[in-house]
């Protein structure tokens, strides 16, 4: 009786580990895909006497140092003083 | 009738690992078959390596017919093959920097050339962004070659230990690089990245004062900051360069003739696993990563002059360093201009000449 018990354990490990290299196969085969994180890119504009800020976002052709009109308050030049990128993080990835 | 059944079975399983067993220890089929795993995994990753190398030449090839070249393809034949650079020889160490920056020097003007032949109508900082954006292209290609090269030798010879180390390695490699082909985009548009932190914080001290430019690529300007005369060195902007900011350091204290009190330079570092991206720490010497001529100049130039050398670092990942400014670093750019005004302030007296250099790429910022 207990030999029969013992066959039916070997036979269970051969059957989990036949599936388990299959599984594995399988998910080797499907390749991770990256998926791009979501961002945005904000130029942040201001005045030169540092009384007027605003942000927007990037155009085609800005840089830090970019003169962008005048200053609304006091007329004096608005600059691009930094270009940076929000990036949104995804709260679930899937990572093997 | 059912005792005999189960003796059967019985019979059957022990039979069946008695070959399995010997199969496992008498043959070489088990490694034959982690060979075969290994080289399946390998080759799937190098695929993807492959896939990444092609999108980012899709990427440089539009943006150069997008400028008017009739035929892309020749361009970047020529340009990811060529232009490598043999190591000086070092078992004659004199003068191996001047040997080693020579090279490197003349094989930039040579690629700057040729490019400029290439592309006759378009502005330097445009012929800078595309200069960039090919040699990442250049870089990733190389680095798929070699890989290509160990996966086909451990094939050619069996070597399943070579297959398995690169199965190991490769997914590693490939989440590096995915970094790399996104930033050519950025810098096609001419977006300020993680490592162009250095040259922003340069900019912050200057904003728009005169920029006369010392040598090729390389600006300095002249600020005043409670007294003292501070000259900040960085790259040519908004283009993507890095410009030569040790020969310009050189260039400028013999100007100055070594009346220097101090030299900081300002530059990314790589941050270790674990540590905050954008912290900003002070400590002493160069802080530039080229592979030493320019580095050497500046060290150079502070033991010719017996001026103090800092360096403040803004800490950040490979991955930040090459794409578009996150955040934090833009938030760091600010701790780091701060923190460069107070070595001004506090160590420095009113009348002394200061140096500033911002190094790093100062695509998007002027
Ligand atoms: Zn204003």
């Amino acid at each position: 009786m207990s030999s029969d018990y013992l066959t039916l354990l070997f036979i269970a490990i051969m059957i989990v580990l036949f599936i388990q290299l299959i599984v594995n196969y399988v998910s080797s085969r499907k390749q991770s895909v990256e998926v791009d994180v979501p961002r945005k890119i904000i130029s942040k504009i201001r005045c030169v006497h540092g009384d007027y800020e605003t942000e927007r976002e990037y155009h085609e052709g800005d840089f830090v140092g970019k003169i962008e009109g005048a200053c609304p308050k006091c007329g004096a030049e608005l600059i691009i003083d930094t270009i940076y990128t929000k990036y949104f993080r995804q709260t679930t990835q899937s990572r093997k | 009738m059912e005792l005999s059944n189960s003796s059967l079975v019985d019979k059957i399983v022990s039979l069946i690992f008695l070959v399995l067993l010997s199969l496992y220890f008498l043959t070489d089929i088990p490694q034959r078959l982690q060979f075969y795993r290994y080289s399946r995994a390998v080759a799937a990753r190098l695929s993807v390596i492959e896939s990444l190398v092609n999108e980012g030449m899709n990427k440089v090839r539009n943006y150069i017919v997008k400028l008017g070249v009739e035929n892309p393809d020749n361009v970047l034949k020529n340009v990811v093959d060529n232009y490598f650079v043999i190591n000086p020889v070092d078992i004659e160490p004199i003068d191996i920097i001047k040997r080693l920056g020579h090279l490197i020097e003349s094989n930039e003007f040579k690629f700057k050339a040729d490019l400029s032949r290439l592309l006759p109508k378009v502005t330097r900082d445009t012929l800078n962004n595309v200069a960039v954006s090919l040699s990442i292209v250049s870089a990733l290609y190389i680095i798929y070659k070699v890989l290509k090269h160990y996966y086909l030798l451990g094939k050619k010879y069996e070597n399943w230990i070579l297959l398995m180390q690169l199965s190991v390695v490769l997914p590693q490699i490939v989440k590096q690089l995915t970094p790399y082909v996104k930033a050519i985009d950025d810098i096609i548009r001419g977006v300020p990245i993680g490592d162009s932190v250095g040259p922003l914080v340069a900019y912050k001290i200057i904003k728009l004062a005169p920029r006369m430019e010392i040598v090729e690529d390389t600006i300095v300007s002249r600020v005043e900051i409670e007294g003292r005369n501070v000259y900040v060195v960085k790259a040519r902007g908004p283009g993507a360069t890095v410009g030569k900011p040790g020969k310009a350091v050189a260039k400028l204290v013999e100007d100055l003739q070594c009346n220097v009190s101090r030299i900081i330079t300002v530059d990314a570092a790589l941050k270790l696993e674990g540590e905050t991206t954008g912290e900003v720490t002070e400590g002493t010497g160069a802080a530039i990563g080229d592979p030493g001529p320019e580095k050497i100049e500046i060290e150079r130039a502070a033991v010719k002059c017996n001026a103090s050398l800092d360096a403040v670092i803004i800490k950040m990942s490979d991955e930040d360093a090459i794409r578009s400014m996150s955040t934090e670093i833009a938030e760091a750019a600010e701790k780091a201009y701060q923190k460069v005004l107070e070595i001004i302030r506090t160590k420095t007296r009113p009348g002394d000449n200061v140096i500033v250099v911002g190094v790093g790429n100062t695509v998007g910022v002027y």
